[in-house]
C-alpha cells in the first residue's frame, strides 16, 4: 500500500513537470485595510481562472507576473470582501479591502458544492474551525464541537477516553435507529473520531431537509460536512503546534463522616422490623463506635494514613469469625488520578504550483485516563494527504487519503456485562468497608458473587487493548467538460474506499483476594485466597470491520449569460455499498494471567460471527436560480433505493425546495433599512422530505436467527433456531418532512450578524410495532409505517466583531437553541402511561408532587396518620416499611383523599403529573474574546438551560441502599433534625412503584425511561435532579511573537498560549454530580452517577508557522 | 486525451446505472431465511430442540422456572405465602404476560409441521419430524385445554393477516383432545423406536397418550363437558400403557436414584430425561439444603403408608403401636444453622418413599420464614451430610421427564375408573411400585377404611389415588390431578395447613418463631392470613382481558367476566 502512495506521487510530479510557465508581465503594489488604513500581509493575489498567484509580504507588498493586461486579479484575504481588478495598462495596482465582518464572502460547503453564504437559502450552520479546532488537547471533534453549533447537541455518556460523540441535530427524529445526523468527510461517510481535528479546514451544518437532502436517505436528520485542508499554489508553508495538557477528574463526591454515615445505617435497618443484620453480617454498636473512633483517631477519610495495609486490631477485627471494618477510606482517592497528562503534536507540510498542490498532515494524540494506577491510555496518530494535479488545463486529478491508527488501554472490566461503570461498587458500599491490602492481597468480595472490590480489581486487572485502524482512499477526476463566456459545465467523479479495523482484545484472568465478606449465614471471615469469579478468567477477541464502497458522478452546469438570471443545474449518481462483519472467539482458563491468549488458555473455546451488508444506489439533481442577487430559489430531487426495504418499496423519490428573499438588495427598502441600521436582511423558507432508513438490515425478509437450545443430548447444549420473523408485506421509508423559516440580518454596518430558524420537523411515517392481533398469533406483530413523531424548534446564532485598530478587535458570538419533539400518532388506545401515546413529550417524567417530610403531630397516638393526611397507597412502600415522622408526605393533586397512581393511564393517572422532561433545552454557548497586539484571550461558555432526570442510586438519593452517605446526604431526618432536606432513612429503596414509561433511541436504556425508586422516593418533584448548567469550557491566553522578530528564525508566525478546559460550573442540582457525564447509557439500572466523570484540564503550547 | 477522460466518465456512470437493477439484490450472509433454512435433516434437527425447551424439568438453567419441585402450591406443602394465589390467578390478567395464553411454541410446532411437509426430503424423514411437530403441538395443546378447557385450535402458523384464524372462537376441549390424540397417533406411528432419552420417540409419545388420554378422561368425567367418550379415552390409554409396560421398560431399583443421579441415561424406568451438566446446571439441591422456603404439610406426611398397607388412621382408630407423627427432641432447636439435625420419632416400618421425599431427620427453617418445618429431601443425595449441595445454581443431577412408574399409576387410574380392574393389573402396576418402597401391596377389596378417604371416591380408587399422590409427591402432578377430579377443595382441608406435630417438651431457641396450634402442630401462616378459599372458578384460567377485547369471538371463562 505504501509503495502505491509513492508511486502516485511521482506519477503526479512528473506529469507536473511538463508544463512550463509563460510569458510575462510583471504587476507590484500594496493591499491595505481600508477600514484601518495599515498595510495587511498574507493577502493571497490570484490572476482569475489560472493558479498563478502570490502572498502580500508583512509590509503588504506583492509583485507578481501576469499573461497579458486582459487578466484580472483577484484579491482575497480571509475577512475581507474579495476584489477584482482588470490589469490594463497599470503596473502597479494597490487596493484597499473592506473588511467582511460577518463573512458573506464566506464560502460555505454545501452537499456537492460550494454556495457563497449570501445566497444560502436553507438552514446552514458554519463553524469558526481556527477557534473551535486549532490548538487544543481534544483529540476528537465530536467534543470540540460541543455548544458551537446552535441546534447540534453531542453528548458524552461517560468520560471514557475512547467514548464515542453521541450527535444530535434538532433533537430526536425516530424511535427507530438513532436518528443521528450523517457525517461526511470530503463527501465520504466517516466517524469524528477518527480525524485530526488540525487537518480541518470547513464544518457545515445542514440542518433542515431542503440543504440535506441531495444526500439522500442517511441525511434524514441533517449532514455535518467536513472537508480536510487542501495544498495552496505558493511557497510551501510548514506549521508545526502542541498542547501538553494535564487533566483532573470533575469528581466532587465524598463518604460521610463516619457519625452521619453509621447513623443512618442504624436508623434504616432498625425501622425494617429489626431485620437481619446489616452490612454483610457486620452490625452493632461495637461497629458503628469502633468506626467513629477510627474516624477521630486517624482523621477523615483516614486522612493520616497513607499505608494500605490492613492492620488487624487497628483496621479491623474478627469475632466469632465475623470480620469487622472500622478503618475509613478515601475510596475515590484511591481509585481516581489527579493528574492525567496528555499531548498532542501536528505537523502539515502544504504548498505548490500551479499544476500540483498538496497538503500533508500528521498527528500525534496521547492522553492517559483517570485511574490512579493502571489507568487507561489512548494513542492517536493520524496522516492525511490531499493531492491535487492538473492534467490539463481543463481535468484536475484529486487523490485523498486518511490514515487513523489508534490503541486504546484499559484495565480489564471486571463489570463486564453489568454496563454500570467501574465506579458503581465503590460508591455501592460504606467506606468501612475492606478497601485495603494485606501481603499484597487486596480483601475482596467473595467467589462466585457478582459483588466487585474495585480497587484490588483494577488495580491487579491485565489490561484490554482496543486497536484501531482506519484508512481511506478517495481518487477524484474534475473535468471542465466546457467553459464558454459565461457558461460552464464541469464533471467531477470520484471513488471512495474506506476501512476500518478494530481488534479488542479483552485480556481477563484470575485476582487472587482475601474472602472478608464470606456468604453463608451469618458470614464468616475466612482467610482463604480465592480467584475472580471464573467467568473473568477467560480471554477473547472481537474484530470488527467496516468497508464502505462510495462512488459519486455529478454534472455542474452554470449560467451567467443574462444579466439578471443566474442558473446552475447539479444532476448526478451516488452508489454506495457498506459491509460489516464481525468476528469473537473466546476461550475460558488461562494457564498464565500475563499470557492470556487463546493458544495459552485450556477451556472450551467458543466463537461466533456476523456480517451484513446493504447498498444505496441514489440518482439526485438541484436547481439554483438566482434574480439578481435579490431572489434565490433552489429545488432538489433525490431519488434513492435501498437494500433494506423489499422490492416493491425500495425506491422512493424525495423532494426538497427553498427560496430566500435579500430585502436589502431592493432598492425601495434599502433606504429605510439604512436608517433602522439593516445592513443585510435576507428571509428564507424552505420544505423538504427525506427518507430515513437506519433500521435493521432484512426487516422484509423472514428470518431465523440461532441460539442455544435449553436441551442437552450429548454434553453441548444443542444449536437451535427461533421461529421465522412474521414480516409486514409492505415496509418503506420512515418520510422525515421539514418546514424551516429562516432571517439572516446583518446590523450596523454588519457589525452585528443574527440568523435565526424556526422549524417544524415531521416524521410521517414512522415504523412503528403494528396493531396489535390476538395472541393465538404466536409472534410479535411485524413494523408498520403508522406513527408520526413531531419536533419542533428553533435556533439563533447572534455574532458581533468590531475592529478597533488593526491590531486591536473584539469579537462575541452566541448560539441559543431549542428543540422538543412529540409523539402525534400512535395507537395506544387504552393510554397506558408505559407506552407511547399521542401528544407525549418525549423525555416527559411522571411523578408525584412532594408537599413536605412527615412529621410527628401528623400521626395519631397508635402511631397512624391522621385523618386529614391523605392515605398514601401501601403499594408505594416495600414491604417492613411502616409510614412515621421524616417519610415523604405526596400531594393529593386530585383531591380524592389518597395519593396513587390511578391505572397510570392518560385518564386516570391519580395524582401523578409530569414533573419534568429529560430533553436538553435551551442550549447555548457564547464564544467570546479579544485580540490586542499579538495577545489573544479567547473563551466559551456552554451550558443548558433545562433539563430534568429521575436518578436512582445512592448518589441520586441518601440511603437509596441503606449502607451508604455521601458527605452532601447528612441532613436526613432526625429527631433533633426535623426540618431535614432528605426523609428518614429506611433499608432499601430499590424496587419501582411507577412502571417505566418510553423513551427514545436504542441508546437510552433500550427505549425506557426507568422510573425506579420506593417508600420515600417515588419519582416526585423535590428529587429530581436539575440538570441544567453553564460551564466555563475554554478559556484561552496566547501571545504571537511579532513577525519581524520571529523572521529572523525563518519563522512567519509564532504563538505561544495557555488554555483551561471545563474550568468553572455553575448548577444547582442538588448533587454535585457533574451534569454532563451523569446518565448512564447503557446501563440496564441506570445508576445515577456511576460513570467515568469529564475532566478539567489545563494545557499549554506552541503554533508554529515556517 | 480528453476523449480518454469522456470516454472513461461515460463507462463509469453506464457501469453504474446499468449494475442497478441487481445491485440492490441483497442476501443475508449470516442468517437463515425461511427460503433456504428448511433443506436437511440437521437443520430440523436443530429447529426441534427449542420445542424440547417445554419440558422444563429441574429449569433451563436459571433459578426459577422448572417443573419438578416448583408445582408444589397444594395440599402437600405449608409455608408458602398464600398458596392458591401463587399458581392460580386471582384477577383477570390484563394482558398476556404474566398469563399462560402464550402461543409462540405452538406456532412454533405449527411451523415444523408445515414447512417440514413443504420441503423436498425423503419422506421417512418428512414423516418424522412431522411427527416431533405434532408430538409437541399434542404436548402444547393439552397443556392449554388443561388451563382454559376450549382453546381455538390451529394446524398450521397463522397468518398476521389471516383473520379468520385470528379472530376464531374457541374449539370445544372435546374437539381439541381428539385432534390430540390423532397427533399423538401419527407421532407413534412414525417417530422412531429407539431407546434414546434425550430424544422424543415412540415412547415419549405412548407415555405423553397414556398420561393426556388418562387426564382428558377423567377431566371430562368429573366436570361434566358434554359430548366427551370418557371410556374411549381411558381404553386408549390403557392402550398406551400396556404397549409401554410390555416395551424395554422396568423400575429402577432405587427410588432416590430416579432423582438424585448424574446420568439417567442407563436407567431402565426412565423413558425421557432432561440432561443437566455444567452446560446447564439447576438450583433444586440448593432449595433444599442451602435455602429451604417450604416443608410437608401434615396432609402429606399422613398420606404414606406403613409397611403392612394400612395408612396412620383408618376404622376410625390409629395405627397400632402409632399414635401420631410427632416431632420430638431433647435438643435445642436454634436457626443457627439452617438445617436442624434431630431425632424423630418414626414408627418402624413406614413406606420407605417418605424417607427418600421427606427428610424425616431435620426439621429446617426456610429460607424466607424462620418457622421450622420437615424438609424435603428427593432430588437431594439422602445422605446430605456426604453430599451436601453447593448453594446456587450449581447442581447437574438429570431430570426424568416421563418415566414407567407414572405409566403405571396412569394404568391402574384408567382401568379403575373403566371399572375392568383386576388384581392382576394391580400386582402389574400399584404393586410393583410398592414393592419398591417396601410396602404390603393393595388388593382389590381393600380391607380397611382409611380415616383419611374422601367419602365420594371409592375406597380402591382412593388408594391408587393415594399411590399416585406419594409416589409422585413434589413432581409436577398433584395440582393437576386435583383439578381433573374436580377436588379443589381438599385446597382447603385445614390439615393441609399445619405441618407436623411438635411436641410441647421441644425446645425452641427464643430466637425462632414458631408457630404451634393448640395440639402442637406447627404451621406456617396466621389463620387469618393463610389461605384463600376454594373457589370452583379456578378450575379454569382466565382468558386476558386484552384478548377478549381484540378478538369479540372469544368468550371467558366461567366466573370470570
Amino acid at each position: 500500500m505504501k509503495r502505491n502512495y509513492a508511486l502516485l506521487i511521482i506519477l503526479l510530479l512528473m506529469i507536473s513537470a511538463q508544463y512550463g510557465f509563460a510569458q510575462s508581465k510583471t504587476i507590484s503594489g500594496t493591499v491595505t485595510d481600508q477600514s484601518v488604513a495599515e498595510t495587511l500581509p498574507g493577502v493571497t493575489v490570484l490572476v482569475k481562472g489560472t493558479n498563478t498567484g502570490t502572498v502580500t509580504d508583512i509590509d503588504g507588498h506583492y509583485s507578481l507576473q501576469v499573461p497579458s493586461n486582459e487578466s484580472v486579479l483577484v484579491f482575497s484575504y480571509i475577512g475581507y470582501i474579495t476584489q477584482e481588478v482588470v490589469v490594463g495598462d497599470q503596473n502597479v495596482i494597490d487596493v484597499a479591502l473592506a473588511p467582511d465582518l460577518i463573512g458573506l464572502e464566506e464560502v460555505v460547503v454545501v452537499g456537492y458544492g460550494t454556495q457563497k453564504r449570501e445566497n444560502l437559502t436553507g438552514a446552514v450552520s458554519t463553524v469558526d474551525v481556527a477557534k473551535t479546532l486549532d490548538a487544543k488537547p481534544i483529540a476528537d471533534v465530536g467534543r470540540s464541537l460541543k455548544g458551537v453549533v446552535p441546534g447540534l447537541t453531542i453528548t458524552h455518556s461517560t468520560g471514557k477516553l475512547n467514548q464515542d460523540a453521541v450527535l444530535k441535530l434538532r433533537g430526536y427524529g425516530s424511535i427507530n435507529g438513532p436518528s443521528d445526523p450523517l457525517v461526511l468527510i470530503d463527501g465520504v461517510e466517516g466517524r469524528l473520531s477518527d480525524l485530526n481535528p488540525e487537518s480541518i479546514e470547513s464544518v457545515s451544518v445542514l440542518k433542515d431537509a431542503a440543504s440535506a437532502s441531495i444526500y439522500g436517505v442517511r441525511a434524514a436528520f441533517g449532514v455535518i460536512l467536513i472537508t480536510t485542508k487542501k495544498g495552496k499554489a505558493g511557497k510551501t508553508v510548514v506549521t508545526y503546534s502542541n498542547n501538553f495538557a494535564y487533566s483532573t477528574p470533575i469528581w466532587n463526591i465524598k463518604h460521610a463522616h463516619m457519625e452521619p454515615l453509621m447513623d443512618a445505617i442504624h436508623t434504616a435497618k432498625a425501622r425494617n422490623n429489626g431485620g437481619a443484620p446489616f452490612a454483610f453480617g457486620m452490625g452493632g454498636q461495637d461497629w458503628r463506635d469502633k468506626s467513629i473512633q477510627w474516624e477521630k483517631d486517624y482523621g477523615y477519610l483516614g486522612s493520616s494514613l497513607s499505608d494500605e495495609t490492613m492492620k488487624e486490631g487497628r483496621d479491623f477485627e474478627v469475632i466469632n469469625g465475623q470480620f469487622y471494618g472500622y478503618r475509613s477510606w478515601d475510596v475515590f482517592g484511591q481509585i481516581l488520578n489527579k493528574n492525567a497528562p496528555s499531548s498532542t503534536h501536528n505537523l502539515s507540510i502544504s504548498g505548490g504550483n500551479d499544476k500540483v498542490s498538496y497538503n500533508i498532515s500528521l498527528a500525534n494524540n496521547a492522553k492517559d485516563g483517570l485511574y490512579r494506577v493502571n489507568t487507561e491510555t489512548f494513542v492517536k496518530r493520524t496522516l492525511n494527504a490531499n493531492i491535487s494535479a492538473k492534467l490539463t488545463d481543463w481535468a484536475t486529478l484529486n487523490f485523498r487519503n486518511i490514515l487513523t491508527k489508534s490503541k486504546y488501554e484499559e484495565p480489564f472490566s471486571y463489570r463486564a456485562g453489568s454496563r454500570l461503570g467501574e465506579l458503581f461498587y465503590a460508591l455501592r458500599w460504606p467506606n468501612n468497608f475492606a478497601y485495603g491490602v494485606s501481603d499484597g492481597t487486596y480483601f475482596g468480595a467473595p467467589k462466585g458473587t457478582s459483588f466487585i472490590s474495585p480497587i484490588g480489581f483494577l488495580r491487579n486487572a491485565n489490561r484490554n487493548v482496543t486497536d484501531r485502524d482506519y484508512s481511506r482512499n478517495t481518487i477524484e477526476l474534475v473535468t471542465d467538460i466546457f467553459k464558454r463566456d459565461h457558461q460552464d459545465l464541469n464533471f467531477t467523479t470520484n471513488f471512495s474506499y474506506s476501512k476500518g479495523d478494530n481488534e479488542f482484545h479483552q485480556k481477563g484472568g484470575a485476582v487472587p483476594m482475601i474472602n472478608w465478606w464470606s456468604s453463608g449465614n451469618p458470614p464468616k471471615y475466612d482467610p482463604l485466597y480465592y480467584s475472580g469469579s471464573t467467568s473473568r478468567n477467560k480471554t477473547s477477541y472481537t474484530f470488527r470491520k467496516n468497508k464502505l464502497y462510495s462512488f459519486n458522478a455529478f454534472a455542474n452546469y452554470t449560467n451567467t449569460r443574462l444579466e439578471n438570471h443566474t442558473f446552475s443545474i447539479l444532476g448526478g449518481t451516488n452508489i454506495e455499498q457498506n459491509d460489516y462483519s464481525y468476528l469473537l472467539a473466546s476461550r475460558p482458563f488461562l494457564l498464565d494471567p500475563n499470557l492470556p491468549e487463546l493458544a495459552t488458555a485450556v477451556g472450551d473455546a467458543s466463537a461466533n460471527n456476523f456480517k451484513s451488508r446493504w447498498r444505496v444506489l441514489g440518482f439526485f439533481s438541484r436547481v439554483n436560480y438566482n434574480y439578481k442577487d435579490k431572489l434565490l430559489l433552489e429545488l432538489n430531487g433525490r431519488m434513492d433505493g435501498s437494500t433494506k426495504f423489499p422490492k416493491g418499496d425500495r425506491f422512493a423519490f424525495f423532494p426538497s425546495g427553498s427560496v430566500g428573499y435579500r430585502v436589502t438588495e431592493e432598492d425601495f427598502a434599502k433606504d429605510f433599512l439604512d436608517r433602522i441600521k439593516v445592513s443585510n436582511l435576507k428571509l428564507r423558507a424552505s420544505w423538504g422530505q427525506n427518507g430515513y432508513q437506519d433500521i435493521s438490515n432484512f426487516l422484509f425478509l423472514s428470518t431465523l436467527s440461532n441460539r442455544d437450545a435449553k436441551w442437552i443430548t450429548n454434553s453441548q447444549l444443542e444449536k437451535t433456531f427461533g421461529n421465522p420473523t412474521v414480516v409486514s408485506s409492505s415496509l418503506t421509508w420512515e418520510k422525515i418532512q421539514t418546514v424551516d423559516f429562516g432571517v439572516d440580518m446583518g446590523l450596523f454596518h454588519n457589525q452585528i450578524d443574527i440568523m435565526f430558524d424556526i422549524f417544524t420537523r415531521k416524521n410521517k411515517n414512522m415504523l412503528v410495532p403494528g396493531e396489535q392481533r390476538p395472541a393465538v398469533l404466536g409472534s410479535s406483530v411485524p413494523k408498520v409505517n403508522a406513527g408520526e413523531m413531531t419536533t419542533k424548534g428553533w435556533e439563533a446564532t447572534m455574532s458581533f466583531r468590531h475592529k478597533f485598530t488593526k491590531d486591536f478587535d473584539f469579537y462575541v458570538t452566541g448560539v441559543l437553541a431549542d428543540a422538543q419533539a412529540k409523539i402525534t400518532k400512535w395507537s395506544n388506545e387504552s393510554g397506558i402511561l408505559s407506552d407511547f401515546y399521542e401528544g407525549m413529550k418525549l423525555g416527559d417524567i411522571w411523578g408525584f408532587e412532594t408537599d413536605r417530610l412527615l412529621q410527628a403531630d401528623d400521626f395519631d397516638s397508635n402511631g397512624d396518620l391522621k385523618d386529614n393526611i391523605p392515605v398514601q397507597d401501601p403499594n408505594m412502600y416495600s414491604s417492613g416499611f411502616n409510614i412515621g415522622p421524616g417519610d415523604v408526605k405526596y400531594k393529593d393533586l386530585n383531591g380524592d383523599g389518597k395519593v396513587d397512581k390511578g391505572s397510570f393511564t392518560l385518564k386516570d393517572h391519580g395524582d401523578l403529573k409530569v414533573i419534568g422532561n429529560t430533553t436538553p433545552r435551551y442550549e447555548y454557548s457564547i464564544r467570546t474574546g479579544v485580540n490586542f497586539k499579538g495577545f489573544d484571550l479567547g473563551g466559551l461558555l456552554q451550558g443548558v438551560g433545562k433539563r430534568d432526570y429521575w436518578g436512582i442510586g445512592n448518589v441520586a438519593l441518601a440511603s437509596y441502599h441503606y449502607d451508604v452517605l455521601y458527605d452532601y446526604q447528612t441532613d436526613y431526618w432526625k429527631e433533633d433534625n426535623t426540618d431535614a432536606f432528605y426523609p428518614r432513612p429506611f433499608a432499601s429503596n430499590a424496587g419501582s412503584y411507577l412502571p417505566n414509561t418510553k423513551n427514545i433511541g436504542r441508546l437510552l436504556n433500550g427505549g425506557k425511561m426507568l422510573m425506579y425508586g420506593k417508600n420515600n422516593y417515588v419519582p416526585q418533584t423535590k428529587y429530581l435532579q436539575n440538570l441544567a448548567y453553564l460551564r466555563l469550557k475554554e478559556l484561552s491566553f496566547g501571545y504571537t511573537l511579532p513577525t519581524r522578530m520571529t523572521q529572523k528564525f525563518y519563522i512567519n508566525k509564532m504563538r505561544v498560549y495557555f488554555a483551561a478546559y471545563n474550568l468553572a460550573t455553575w448548577s444547582k442540582n442538588f448533587t454535585p454530580v457533574d451534569p454532563e457525564s451523569t446518565i448512564n447509557y447503557y446501563g440496564s439500572l441506570s445508576f445515577y452517577g456511576t460513570q467515568l466523570p469529564q475532566t478539567k484540564s489545563f494545557s499549554f503550547g506552541l503554533q508554529l508557522t515556517l | 486525451m480528453k476523449k480518454i477522460i469522456y470516454l472513461f466518465t461515460i463507462l463509469m456512470v453506464f457501469i453504474a446505472v446499468s449494475g442497478c437493477k441487481d445491485y440492490l439484490e441483497v442476501e443475508p450472509e449470516t442468517e437463515f431465511t425461511n427460503d433456504n433454512f428448511w433443506t436437511s435433516e440437521s437443520n430440523l434437527e436443530s429447529f426441534s430442540y427449542g420445542l424440547y425447551e417445554n419440558f422444563k424439568g429441574y429449569g433451563n438453567g436459571g433459578f426459577f422456572g422448572g417443573d419438578h419441585f416448583f408445582s408444589v402450591n397444594n395440599d402437600d406443602v405449608i409455608g408458602l405465602d398464600q398458596r392458591l394465589e401463587l399458581d392460580f390467578p386471582t384477577t383477570v390478567p390484563a394482558t398476556v404476560s404474566g398469563s399462560h395464553w402464550g402461543w409462540s411454541n405452538i406456532r412454533k410446532a405449527n411451523v415444523l409441521i408445515t414447512e417440514t411437509q413443504k420441503a423436498s426430503l425423503d419422506a421417512t424423514i418428512q414423516d418424522k419430524y412431522v411427527g416431533v411437530g405434532r408430538f409437541f403441538r399434542a404436548l402444547l395443546y393439552w397443556d392449554k385445554v388443561r388451563r382454559y378447557g376450549d382453546v381455538p385450535f390451529y394446524d398450521k402458523p397463522v397468518d398476521p393477516d389471516d383473520e379468520h384464524a385470528l379472530f376464531a372462537a374457541r374449539t370445544p376441549m372435546v374437539d381439541v383432545v381428539n385432534n390430540i390424540v390423532a397427533d399423538l397417533d401419527f407421532a407413534i406411528a412414525h417417530l422412531p423406536d429407539s431407546y434414546d432419552k434425550t430424544k422424543v420417540t415412540k415412547w415419549t409419545a405412548l407415555a405423553l397418550k397414556s398420561r393426556v388420554c388418562l387426564s382428558a378422561a377423567t377431566t371430562f368425567k368429573y366436570h361434566n363437558v358434554a359430548g366427551a367418550d370418557v371410556n374411549k379415552l381411558l381404553n386408549e390409554s390403557v392402550a398406551a400403557s400396556t404397549e409401554l409396560m410390555n416395551a424395554n421398560f422396568s423400575l429402577s431399583d432405587s427410588y432416590s436414584a430416579l432423582f438424585y443421579s448424574e446420568d439417567l441415561s442407563s436407567n431402565p424406568e426412565v423413558i425421557l430425561m432432561k440432561k443437566y451438566n455444567e452446560n446447564m446446571k439447576h438450583p433444586i439441591p440448593s432449595f433444599i439444603f442451602q435455602e429451604p422456603f417450604f416443608g410437608f404439610s401434615n396432609s402429606a406426611v399422613s398420606s404414606f403408608l406403613m409397611a403392612d398397607g394400612k395408612p396412620i388412621h383408618y376404622d376410625g382408630a390409629a395405627h397400632p403401636g402409632y399414635t401420631e407423627w410427632t416431632f420430638n427432641t431433647t435438643d435445642t432447636i436454634t436457626t443457627a444453622d439452617n438445617a436442624i439435625q434431630v431425632n424423630v420419632g418414626i414408627a418402624n416400618g413406614r413406606d420407605g418413599r417418605m424417607s427418600q421425599i421427606i427428610d424425616t431427620t431435620r426439621l429446617v427453617a426456610p429460607f424466607s420464614k424462620g418457622i421450622p418445618m420437615f424438609s424435603p429431601i428427593k432430588y437431594a443425595d439422602y445422605d446430605l451430610t456426604v453430599h451436601a449441595p453447593k448453594q446456587g445454581v450449581e447442581a447437574t443431577t438429570d431430570a426424568p421427564i416421563f418415566r414407567l412408574g407414572e405409566v403405571l399409576l396412569n394404568f391402574a387410574e384408567a382401568k379403575a375408573e373403566l371399572g375392568s380392574i383386576t388384581q392382576a393389573d394391580l400386582d402389574n402396576s400399584i404393586n410393583l411400585l410398592r414393592a419398591r418402597a417396601g410396602v404390603a401391596p393393595l388388593s382389590m377389596n381393600v380391607g380397611f377404611d382409611a380415616d383419611d378417604r374422601d367419602p365420594s371416591v371409592d375406597a380402591l380408587l382412593w388408594e391408587i389415588r393415594r399411590e399416585r399422590r406419594v409416589e409422585l409427591m413434589l413432581e409436577p402432578f398433584r395440582k393437576w390431578d386435583l383439578l381433573r377430579w374436580a377436588k379443589g377443595s381438599y385446597y382447603d382441608a385445614d390439615n393441609s395447613f399445619y405441618g407436623v406435630k411438635v411436641a410441647p417438651t421441644v425446645p425452641f431457641a427464643s430466637s425462632i418463631t414458631v408457630l404451634k396450634d393448640a395440639e402442637g402442630h406447627l404451621y406456617a401462616q396466621e389463620p387469618g392470613d393463610r389461605r384463600t378459599p376454594w373457589d370452583d372458578r379456578k378450575y379454569w384460567e382466565p382468558i386476558p382481558a386484552d384478548q377478549l377485547t381484540l378478538n369479540k369471538n372469544l368468550t371467558q371463562n366461567p366466573g370470570w367476566d
